[in-house]
Parts: structure tokens; sequence; C-alpha cells
């Protein structure tokens, strides 16, 4: 597959208009999750009926846990980290203060368990993207940053946590970051391959462009534009592929860019 | 040895920073709020740590500081001057061409926060975690030395087209390296990440080989510092 002309196509596989592929992302439940709670929430509420029900305890455990997670989630990109109190996650999840003690240490330890939830989500995007079938190394990372703002321009609350408030919340956050985005190094430098010496790309480049996308999504999500993130695949491109092949085959690569919808 | 060992390890990184003279119960405390940070997190510094490493009293504090977040930032605003200055400095020498600036730049950055571990914790680490007026200071420093990488895009033959986000992504980038370097106390090795540095800069606005040529030959200059 050539770099060129396959945008239109390329972007309507990865299915992002499509409610099928991306439904398992907003509603992440393992299979023995789905089905007592299909059954035993006719309403919907995420709730499970109060009262005995007869459910094994660890069904009920894991269902709390997910609700004050997903809690954590939408008060945090209401409020931001710093602001957000046990309390609104306890009385947004429907649970007692000592239910919520019971999983979690304290309020960062819910959070990671949160921002991790959320980063698996934003990696799975992009991981998906990165493995499309192809040899061109241009394309593959195209369609890998290109799921990622599709995503987060769709997702404002996934966009506000996981790009945002990550950073500020403290060492675990940012040791779950670095360990996210590290898994993105071999994608990027095997195009350290497409050169003729590549062992005098320097060892660094790799982060240096993951940090670089990253604060140029940060600058948008934090004023609240994560909708306009799309808008920037065709630089980000240029930023990923300059390192590499250099300044022509950069410039190449972000005409040949078009903004994914 | 002696050259050697202070060309890889700058005087002073062990001293507190020059600017907090230990004058006046605000600079004590400004002292302290700097070495706090640098031995934990900002989040789990408390004003009682502040006050008892500064022999001050809490009253005094909120006399002189609202809250932990003025006295933080007073903290790093006393130091960035310094800073800055010297950064600058380090890039003025005359007849200095573009890329030779953005290189003393990076080497004089580096340096500094080798030099100065608890300012370097602060302002490229706890800017993120110590409220909206710390990012906003972390933010605008990021614009301000963007926009001086931005002017390759003039000072560089046809590289007018290179995208304007490019020097703000390759600023965040190499800022990105520092904090990692930071957070994995490497602090005192710094200056050894500069040749990825300046590489990853100045690659959008020169040949690639020239940037390939220009990173080999300041990694091979700190070898030879370090090696005496």
């Amino acid at each position: 597959m050539s770099a060129t002309g396959h945008h239109e196509p390329s972007v309507s596989r990865y299915g992002y208009d499509e409610p099928d592929s991306t439904e398992p992302f907003f509603s992440v439940r393992n299979n023995e999750m789905q089905q007592p709670q299909e059954e035993l929430d006719p309403f919907g509420t995420g709730k499970l009926p109060s009262g005995r029900h007869g459910l094994p305890r660890e069904v009920v455990v894991r269902s709390q846990r997910e609700r004050m997670v997903e809690s954590m989630i939408s008060v945090v990109a209401l409020k931001g980290y710093t602001e957000t109190t046990v309390a609104d996650i306890i009385s947004n999840a429907g649970v007692s203060r000592a239910t919520f003690y019971e999983q979690f240490a304290d309020k960062e330890d819910c959070f990671i368990a949160a921002y991790g939830t959320v980063m698996e989500r934003l990696l799975a995007f992009v991981a998906e993207g990165f493995t499309i079938q192809t040899d061109d190394w241009i394309v593959q990372i195209r369609s890998g940053i290109s799921n990622l703002l599709v995503y987060l321009a769709h997702n404002p609350v996934a966009a506000r946590v996981g790009i945002v408030e990550g950073f500020g919340a403290g060492a675990r956050a940012r040791d779950r970051y670095q360990q996210a985005v590290s898994s993105f190094f071999p994608f990027l430098d095997a195009g350290r391959e497409l050169t003729p010496t590549p062992e005098r790309i320097p060892g660094h480049v790799a982060r240096v462009i993951v940090g670089g996308v990253s604060a140029l999504m940060f600058n948008e999500a934090s004023t609240g534009h994560a909708e306009k993130l799309p808008t920037l695949l065709p630089e980000m491109m240029y930023m990923v592929v300059a390192p590499y092949l250099g300044h022509e085959r950069a410039m190449q690569a972000m005409a040949e860019t078009k903004v994914p919808v | 040895m002696t050259e050697a060992a202070h060309s890889r390890l700058p005087s002073g990184r062990h001293n507190l920073p020059r600017e907090f003279v230990v004058s006046s119960q605000r600079d004590r405390l400004l002292d302290s709020m700097a070495h706090a940070c640098a031995e934990k997190r900002y989040a789990e510094v408390s004003v009682a740590d502040i006050v008892s490493r500064a022999r001050v009293s809490r009253s005094t504090f909120y006399e002189i500081f609202p809250d932990k977040e003025a006295c933080f930032l007073a903290a790093y605003d006393a130091i960035l001057g310094r800073f800055v200055t010297e950064v600058i400095k380090a890039c003025q020498a005359p007849d200095l061409t573009w890329p030779e600036m953005i290189e003393r730049g990076i080497a004089a950055s580096l340096s500094f926060l080798a030099a100065e571990p608890a300012f370097a914790r602060m302002c490229i680490v706890d800017m993120f975690s110590a409220g909206p007026s710390a990012l906003e200071r972390y933010l605008s420093a990021v614009r301000l030395i963007a926009a001086f990488v931005d002017q390759g895009r003039q000072m560089m033959p046809g590289r007018e087209d290179v995208p304007q986000s490019i020097s703000s992504m390759a600023v965040g980038g190499a800022a990105v390296v520092i904090r990692a370097e930071i957070v994995d106390e490497r602090t005192e090795y710094l200056p050894e990440v500069g040749p990825d540095l300046l590489y990853s800069i100045l690659v959008p606005y020169m040949e690639q080989e020239e940037a390939l040529q220009r990173s080999e030959r300041y990694a091979a200059a700190l070898a030879a510092d370090l090696a005496g």
C-alpha cells in the first residue's frame, strides 16, 4: 500500500463512524461482568439491586470498583484532580465511604486505577492503528496517531483525564504515563531502519517525539478544545518523520496527511 | 582528574541554591521550600515541613505568603531569574550562528539544572502539580524557548515552510526527556542528553546530515571533557 491515496478508506476502516468498533471501549467490562449486570440491571443505572440478591461477593465488589473508577473519571474531568474529593466519588458512584476505603487506600489510589483505565483505552486505539496491515511505516504511524486524535476528539472526558490531569496527579500517575508511552517507542523507532545508518539517529529521539506530540495534545486538551485535536495530525506527522527521515520527507508526509473526521 | 570531575559534576550541586542567601525569614522559607521539593513531591510538602526547616513560625509564614503555592512560586521565581540570565549569556557570545546559539543554550540549561537539583525538580517536575499558576508559568517558559527555536525558520535557508508548532513540540519533547532523567534521579548527568536534544531541535531546520554531525561533534566534546 502506498503512502498516498488511501486516506479515505483507511480512516473509515478504523471505524470511527461505526459504532460497533468503538462501543467496547466505552463499556469495558469483562465477560463475567456483562452477564449478571444485564440481567439484574433492567434500568441501566449501572448499580446492582440493593438488599439481598444472592450475588457472589466478588461480583458485587467488582461492580462497586468499576462504578468508583468511572465516577473518578467523570468527576476529575469536571473538577480537576486537585479539587476532586472522596466525597464526590462515593456520592456519584452510590457507595459508602467504608466501601471506598475497602478498595482504595486513598484518592490517589483510586485515581491511578481511573487513569490506568483511560490510558488502556487510549493505548488500544493507538496500537490498533500502528498494527495496520502495511509495510509502509508512515502509514502505520499516521493511522496510530489518527486513531488517538479522533478518539480524544469524541471523548473529551478521556482527553481531560488521560492527557491533562495525569500530569498533575503525582509520581505514580507519571510512572504509569511513562510506562504507557514507552510502549510506543519501538513503533516509532522502526523509522530508524529506513535510514542508511540507523545507529546514528540519537537514542532519545522517540521520547522527544512522543513528548512533543503529547505537549501539543496537552495544549489543546487543557484549554478544552479536544475536538480540534484531529486538525493537528499533519504537523504531528512532520514531527514524527523529520528526526528519522529529514525535512523533505517530513514535508511530504505532512502534505499527504488529511485531517481525519 | 579534578578537572574532569569538575566538568562532569558542576560545583555547587550539593550546596544551597546560591540565590537563597539565608539572610531573612523570607529567604529561609524559599530555601526550605526548594529543599522540601527536592526531597518529596510538591503535593506531599506541608507548610509544617517548610516552617520547621526554616525555623520560622507558622504565623510568620502566613504573614509573608497567603499559602503553600505562593511560597512555591516565589521560590521558583527567585532562581528563575538567574537561570534565564545564565542561558542568555551563553547564547549571546558575538558571531554565533543560530545553530551554535541553540547548542550553547542547551548546554547552559542542562548544566544549570544539573547544578541546582532542587530548582530542576521544581521547574520541570513539580510545576505540573502545583496548581494553575505554576502550570501557566511552565507553559509560558516553554513558549518563550519555542519562539527562540522558531527563529530557525527565518535564520536557515529554505526552511520558511517548517510548521510553526514544530518548535513547541521539539521544546516540549526535550522537556519530557529532561523530566524523565530527573524522575530517574539522574539530574547530575543531565548534560549527557545534550547531543540528543540538539539533534531533535535542529533537524527540522537543516539537512539531516548536518544535524547529525553537529550532534556527534557535541557528543565527542562531552566525552573528551569526561575523559579529562
